[in-house]
């Protein structure tokens, strides 16, 4: 006869700790992947940003505070190692990253309806937090293709707030749907026990076929 | 060579990017400038922060001549077509404030030997698990993005990256999986790494205190900040003007 299976005390206090150290050794990958789809963007001359696919892959993964760490030190190390401008950009991942864990606890990345209407919300809050530094520190213009827009509302007699505030309205709706397609068609390829060392995410209620590592007593 | 210690090398950088975006005069900017790259000059930065120039910079100024001198003819806040000069104004003012800002923090972030990175985030405030994650970023970066590049190489030799601008889009979410899943088994291993050699515990010795702090080059960087911001105080309250 099979004895009924119980979590064991101690197991599941190691578990734990590997389940900490996980996710303290997810944190360098994922920036590390952050900067370089950054790199990578820039060399296929993509006109879109993808500088956020590795926090909201974290944050599904492993909770908002690793996805917090993420967003910062990736905004941090872009800024040291290629442009310096992206730091003062370093709200917009912090509101990504309660974004993405206020809405992936309701399941807003099931299906991927669910997952391009969250992207559309996450380019409007996106649009609005990054619109009043871009006007006031640059003028309204980055290195970015939305400065075209952004130029176009400036012509049509807007004020510059309202000019970079309607043009992130509309060009980063389509960066974040973009990037929230990939980030949990990403997650969704990494094999089920990899993805059962990580706790705190929300990956129960968005990916519910996801089955937990045997040794798991989650 | 001793080095500015890390509170007042954050602190005077702070104090020298606010300075850049307070002051409004493009003379005093260009000057701030002529400064910012000597010193990068004398820090061995030079070369970097071309690149940085080429790449942001000058399509920066550019699109900020184009929106200012060329679409709205006028500065902000006033009526389109009615100051060209002062809409030229304007986009040198921005170029030149990112200019000084982004070389103040490549002063910053780049002048430091990366043996004294522990010690740079140490004596930021960082401990335990935000400072291992912060030290293992840094030093992960370089390896991804030699991955990355495998991956590119990868595809363009077997002819499956596509030159066209649209198509390279498409084709950038499956270029990107092979790198996820690796990055994803490589902290998978680092975490078993890292418990085996008790790294949290060794990382707490690992940066302790250096004696290549030098607290007089910190006094004087904050001196020579702290006079940078009166200076673009006193030009914005046009106590000096040009």
């Amino acid at each position: 006869m099979q004895p009924e299976q119980r979590p064991d005390p101690a197991s599941e206090e190691t578990f734990r700790a590997n389940s900490k150290l996980a996710t303290l050794a997810l944190i360098p990958s994922a920036v590390a992947f952050n900067v370089a789809v950054g790199l990578t963007v820039h060399v296929v001359k993509a006109p879109v940003y993808l500088d956020c696919i590795g926090v909201i892959a974290t944050v599904l993964m492993a909770g908002w505070r690793a996805g917090l760490l993420v967003g910062v030190l990736s905004f941090a190390i872009s800024a040291a190692i290629g442009n310096p401008q992206v730091i003062f950009f370093t709200g917009t991942p912090i509101a990504i990253t309660f974004y993405t864990y206020l809405l992936g606890k309701r399941g807003a990345f099931r299906t991927m309806p669910r997952t391009i209407v969250t992207g559309i919300g996450m380019g409007l809050l996106a649009g609005v937090i990054s619109a009043p530094v871009a006007a006031k520190l640059f003028g309204g213009v980055t290195s970015a293709g939305s400065s075209i827009v952004t130029s176009f509302f400036l012509a049509t007699g807007k004020s510059l707030l309202q000019s970079v505030a309607l043009s992130g309205t509309v060009c980063e709706p389509i960066d974040k749907v973009a990037q929230c397609l990939i980030a949990v068609w990403l997650v969704r390829s990494v094999p089920p026990d990899l993805l059962a060392r990580f706790r705190g995410g929300v990956l129960q209620q968005n990916l519910p076929g996801l089955d937990r590592d045997e040794n798991s007593p989650a | 060579m001793r080095i500015v210690p890390p509170k007042q090398r954050l602190f005077a950088s702070a104090i020298g990017v606010l300075a850049a975006f307070i002051l409004e005069n493009w003379v005093a900017l260009a000057m701030a400038w002529g400064a910012v790259l000597l010193l990068l000059c004398i820090a061995g930065l030079l070369g970097r922060y071309l690149r940085f120039a080429v790449a942001v910079l000058v399509p920066l100024a550019v699109m900020l001549a184009l929106t200012w001198g060329l679409v709205t003819q006028a500065p902000p806040g006033a009526p389109l077509g009615s100051d060209r000069e002062g809409g030229i104004v304007f986009a040198a003012v921005v170029v030149l404030r990112v200019a000084v800002a982004a070389g103040i923090l490549q002063l910053c972030l780049l002048s430091l030997p990366s043996r004294l990175l522990p010690g740079m985030l140490r004596g930021w405030g960082l401990r335990g698990e935000y400072f291992v994650a912060a030290l293992g970023a840094y030093a992960v970066v370089p390896e991804i993005a030699l991955r990355m590049d495998q991956v590119v190489t990868a595809y363009r030799a077997r002819g499956l990256l596509p030159s066209g601008r649209w198509a390279a889009i498409c084709r950038l979410p499956r270029l990107l999986r092979p790198l996820f899943v690796w990055s994803i088994r490589a902290a998978v291993q680092r975490a078993d790494l890292w418990q085996q050699r008790a790294l949290l515990l060794r990382a707490e010795r690992l940066a302790a205190g250096t004696s290549e702090w030098s607290t007089a080059r910190g006094i004087l960087a904050i001196s020579a900040a702290l006079l940078f911001l009166v200076s673009a105080i006193a030009v914005r309250c046009k106590v000096f003007t040009w």
